[in-house]
């Protein structure tokens, strides 16, 4: 069970990285990042690592995307 | 046009011959998980059985970061340190731009997310304290402790606008006070070694006391580090938000 998961998380991580790059508006690759993240933390905590899962979850999740969205503000881009 | 397909060509090569080695050099790695992996070595071995006679704690990953290796994440903090002063010169943001009217990013915060943020932040903040706190017997520490902090007070930033929070004035500098005490807490901590006369950030080998295993006080200073990184991580975090947060002179928002 637990590998397949894991596949499907790969699987998930593949797509949202391209989506990243192919995405036009700044918001959707911020919240797709983030989502990115959210399953990094996941398969970090499948791989045994909780300690980068907190890591990877209130830094990549929560701190990253603030501050993704308060640049794109400041410099004037479009969300 | 010529000479721009041209370089477009080229990158396209330079590509995928990158793809190319990195494809090999992925075939050429070890399996993972296999009983002979070279990350299996005696430096592994080392860490496994000396952290709990050297450090007294159970989380080998978080002795390592501020222990054996806390003049590295002396490093980050300084790194963190750098950050906060490129940005604020980059962004400008002196007292008197500050004090220029401002309209809060978060003016339309309406019921919903009010009231989930106040039920929402005081969790939060323990939470990141309790992470912070108990990094070195548990899962944790303060990079992501400090995250967590910082989550819970751009939250109530974010929702009821600056200075919004009690105690938390409009143009306050208390992330700069905590950002730059949770350095000298670090340099103090780290210089208890010197006096002790071991190297600087040296631990229980100069005779800090070890404490009870498993509780919060053990590991000789290293709760005393995890709170230092995780109060410089918030602040950090904080700052950098307001610094980009903050509406400059020309804004017509």
């Amino acid at each position: 069970m637990i590998p397949i998961v894991s596949a499907g998380l790969v699987v998930f991580l593949v797509v949202c990285a391209a989506a990243i790059a192919f995405v036009r508006s700044a918001i959707a690759a911020i919240v797709l990042f983030a989502a990115y993240s959210a399953v990094m933390s996941v398969l970090w905590l499948l791989l045994n690592a909780p300690d980068v899962a907190m890591t990877e979850a209130a830094i990549g999740v929560g701190v990253n995307t603030v501050l993704f969205v308060a640049v794109v503000r400041r410099v004037g881009g479009t969300l | 046009m010529k000479a721009l397909s041209w370089r477009r060509m080229a990158v396209v090569a330079a590509l995928m011959v990158l793809g190319a080695v990195l494809s090999v050099a992925l075939l050429l790695m070890p399996e993972p998980g296999v009983i002979d992996h070279p990350a299996h070595n005696e430096t592994a071995r080392r860490y496994l059985s000396g952290i709990p006679r050297d450090t007294n704690t159970p989380n080998i990953v978080n002795a390592i970061v501020t222990d054996y290796r806390a003049i590295d994440t002396l490093g980050e903090a300084t790194v963190l340190f750098v950050s906060i002063i490129a940005v604020g010169t980059v962004l400008h943001t002196g007292r008197r731009r500050l004090a220029a009217p401002q309209r809060p990013v978060s003016a339309h915060a309406d019921r919903v997310l009010s009231l989930a943020a106040r039920l929402v932040i005081p969790f939060v903040i323990v939470y990141g304290a309790y992470v912070t706190v108990y990094g070195h017997i548990s899962p944790g520490g303060g990079f992501p402790g400090g995250a967590l902090l910082a989550a819970a007070l751009i939250l109530g930033t974010l929702t009821f606008g600056r200075g919004g929070i009690p105690g938390r004035a409009g143009e306050g500098h208390s992330s700069e006070w905590f950002e730059s005490g949770a350095l000298l807490l670090y340099l103090t901590v780290g210089s208890i070694g010197v006096w002790g006369g071991g190297a600087f950030l040296s631990n229980l080998s100069t005779g800090v006391p070890a404490g009870v295993w498993g509780t919060v006080l053990s590991g000789g200073f290293i709760p005393l580090i995890g709170i230092a990184i995780g109060v410089k991580v918030a602040a950090t975090m904080v700052k950098l938000f307001e610094t980009m947060d903050a509406p400059d002179e020309g804004s017509t928002e």
